[in-house]
């Protein structure tokens, strides 16, 4: 039983990390990325490639996939985003962004996802788990490698909160998120903060599909299973909430591996349910406020 | 820009448009491959879900769900058919009932959360829609159902009795079905409903000013869209005489976007009847491979909604008007509007 709890809080962790990816692009760029799911894939397969195929030393394959997500995202910001983004006005509302980019990325994703099967096969791949202790506390199995999601998820929060609080290019993402017209008046280069938190969001989506990789095998329909999940994790926290967010996947996480365990497959439709009535009462999630 | 009231030069608009549809009734005297008409039922079906995109479009909503209305109906009329033993002409209204109340009990909780939190959600509730008739055995699993009944022969006056063996009749039901969904929508476009839509797209805070209630017209709209899908899932449903879960994946509402957007996202009839009849000929015509299908369609639409926000049908007036020279009074308004 306590093996399903730890289960559904790195599962949780998983999503979480997902959701600040997509919060953070949606609050600064005003982009809905629906391919996010896709920049998950792309993290895991980079690893597994690095590692598992390559053969290179753990440290380095992970430094080598953080810096293939920043590419990858870059390309796909410049050649796709940009010019969403480019159709905006400051004072566009986000409901007219979210519009937009929605369709936009709902191509990405396809084309993207399609790329993934082509290149990499539909066959599953696998990784040797690099942490295959499993501690036993009087009868209870904990694998290390479910233990070091959570806690690595932890240390990228506390990262994350220092980044945003801590530096400089951190602080001016929260400004433009705040307001992007003012804070083009105040200096700061709104086009290279896009771009920086649109990296930003998809090496998050790159770490998750990385943490994943050993305990699940690797498939290409995975990105578009779990965005759609992490896409209701963020409508459940609420869209502007960072807090709601990390209520929300301990919640789904858990909610998730209790139920399949319990009731089946079924357990997503009672899942979908639950927030549809919990929606009735509060519209905007745990935290959040509902959008225009 | 403005599909309905363009009020004096309408009756000569009109014209072409009669010439085509009665191209249309005549096409099954000359065109007797199986094939192709099976391509022209496709393109009907395809060319009414998109109508409802872009109805739903029309108060500044997407709804990825489509799929999900178009699932409900064709299982509602499947069910009702073979449990209940119901004839095909009374099953089409009720699954369209069925469909547009499942409709406002979601439309209902997901309108009020706000633009993008609906998107998302109707996607979500496509895909439990999805797994929903996949793992209750009762509603087919994911084997679906086989060998639906074909509707019941009926015989109409002066034409004789028409029995649903051959495509034909199919060809002329899903174009009556298309035109009745089209006269519809387009009289709705064109009441005080249709100009309260109008002013909820231009700005849901001035039209909330005027004392337009803009939730129950979102829902509305909501529903007439999603029971119209649920008719069309059942039309469906009787012709392919199968349905199995996969036939109404997430990825239909996707392709369902692609054809409202390829065509024009303004206007609201014909852009998605040209979008899909593309959508539905090409791709066949040219014997695209099924592997590589989704990138041709998604690098088509991201390049459509990032350059060509018009669609074919935008693109075309616009290369129109470039060769006049001068733009029409409401573009000008529009653009002052949105300079402003």
């Amino acid at each position: 039983m306590f093996q399903l709890f730890v289960n559904g809080l790195s599962i949780g962790a998983i999503y979480i990390l997902l959701v600040f990816g997509l919060q953070l692009i949606i609050r600064t760029t005003g982009i809905v990325n629906f391919a996010h799911g896709e920049m998950y894939v792309f993290g895991a397969y980079t690893f597994w490639f690095t590692y598992s195929v390559l053969d290179l030393h753990l440290g380095f394959a992970v430094i080598l996939t953080v810096i293939v997500m920043a590419i990858i995202s870059g390309v796909v910001y410049r050649a796709v985003f940009h010019y969403v983004q480019a159709r905006f006005k400051a004072d566009t509302p986000l409901s007219d962004k979210a519009l937009m980019s929605a369709m936009a990325s709902i191509g990405l994703m396809m084309v993207l996802s399609r790329i993934i099967v082509l290149y990499f096969g539909t066959d599953q791949k696998g990784i040797p788990s690099f942490l295959p202790q499993v501690f036993v506390f009087s009868g209870i199995r904990l694998p290390a490698e479910r233990l070091s999601i959570i806690l690595i998820a932890v240390l990228i929060a506390g990262i994350l909160s220092f980044f945003f609080f801590g530096t400089k290019l951190g602080k001016a993402m929260r400004a433009v998120s705040t307001d992007s017209l003012a804070s083009k008046l105040m200096g700061i280069n709104s086009d290279r903060i896009f771009i920086a938190s649109f990296a930003l969001g998809s090496i998050l989506a790159g770490v998750a599909g990385l943490l994943i990789a050993p305990v699940f095998a690797l498939d290409p329909a995975m990105g578009t299973e779990i965005i759609f999940m992490a896409m209701l994790v963020m409508v459940f926290g609420g869209i502007n909430s960072y807090k709601g967010a990390v209520y929300a996947g301990i919640t789904v996480g858990l909610a998730e591996s209790f139920g399949y365990y319990f009731i089946g497959i079924i357990s997503h439709v009672l899942l979908f349910v639950m927030v549809m009535v919990f929606l009735i009462f509060r519209p905007g999630g745990f935290f959040g406020e509902a959008l225009e | 820009m403005k599909p309905w009231n363009n009020g004096k030069n309408n009756a000569k608009n009109r014209v072409p448009l009669l010439i085509f549809v009665a191209f249309l009734f005549l096409l099954p005297l000359f065109l007797k491959n199986p094939y192709y008409q099976h391509l022209f039922i496709m393109t009907y079906v395809a060319a009414g879900l998109g109508m409802s995109f872009n109805m739903v479009y029309s108060t500044r909503l997407i709804t990825l769900g489509a799929a999900a209305f178009y699932a409900i109906g064709a299982y509602s009329s499947t069910l009702l058919t073979i449990k209940l033993n119901l004839s095909f002409w009374l099953a089409l209204p009720l699954a369209t009932v069925i469909a547009g109340i499942v409709a406002f009990v979601v439309g209902v909780i997901i309108i009020r959360t706000g633009t993008l939190t609906f998107v998302i959600m109707t996607l979500l509730f496509c895909l439990i829609i999805y797994q929903l008739v996949g793992s209750i055995s009762w509603l087919g699993g994911w084997g679906g159902f086989i060998n639906i009944p074909r509707p019941n022969p009926i015989s109409i006056p002066y034409i004789g009795e028409i029995s649903f063996q051959s495509r034909v009749p199919f060809y002329y039901l899903g174009l009556c079905l298309i035109l009745l969904v089209a006269l519809i929508y387009q009289s709705l476009y064109s009441s005080r409903i249709g100009r309260a839509w109008k002013a909820i797209k231009q700005s849901e805070r001035v039209a909330a000013s005027m004392g337009i209630n803009v939730f129950w017209y979102k829902t509305l709209c909501f529903v007439v869209a999603s029971s119209a899908s649920g008719a069309l899932g059942s039309f469906y449903a009787h012709y392919y005489q199968i349905v199995i879960p996969d036939m109404f994946t997430g990825f239909i509402s996707i392709y369902i976007q692609i054809y409202s957007a390829l065509g024009g996202l303004e206007y609201y009839i014909l852009g998605p009847a040209v979008g899909a009849a593309i959508m539905i000929f090409v791709p066949e015509l040219l014997n695209i491979a099924q592997d590589i299908q989704p990138i041709i369609f998604g690098s088509m639409l991201v390049i459509i909604i990032v350059f060509f926000p018009g669609g074919i049908i935008g693109s075309l007036k616009k290369l129109n008007q470039k060769k006049i020279g001068k733009k029409t009074r409401s573009e000008e308004n529009v653009e002052a509007i949105s300079d402003h």
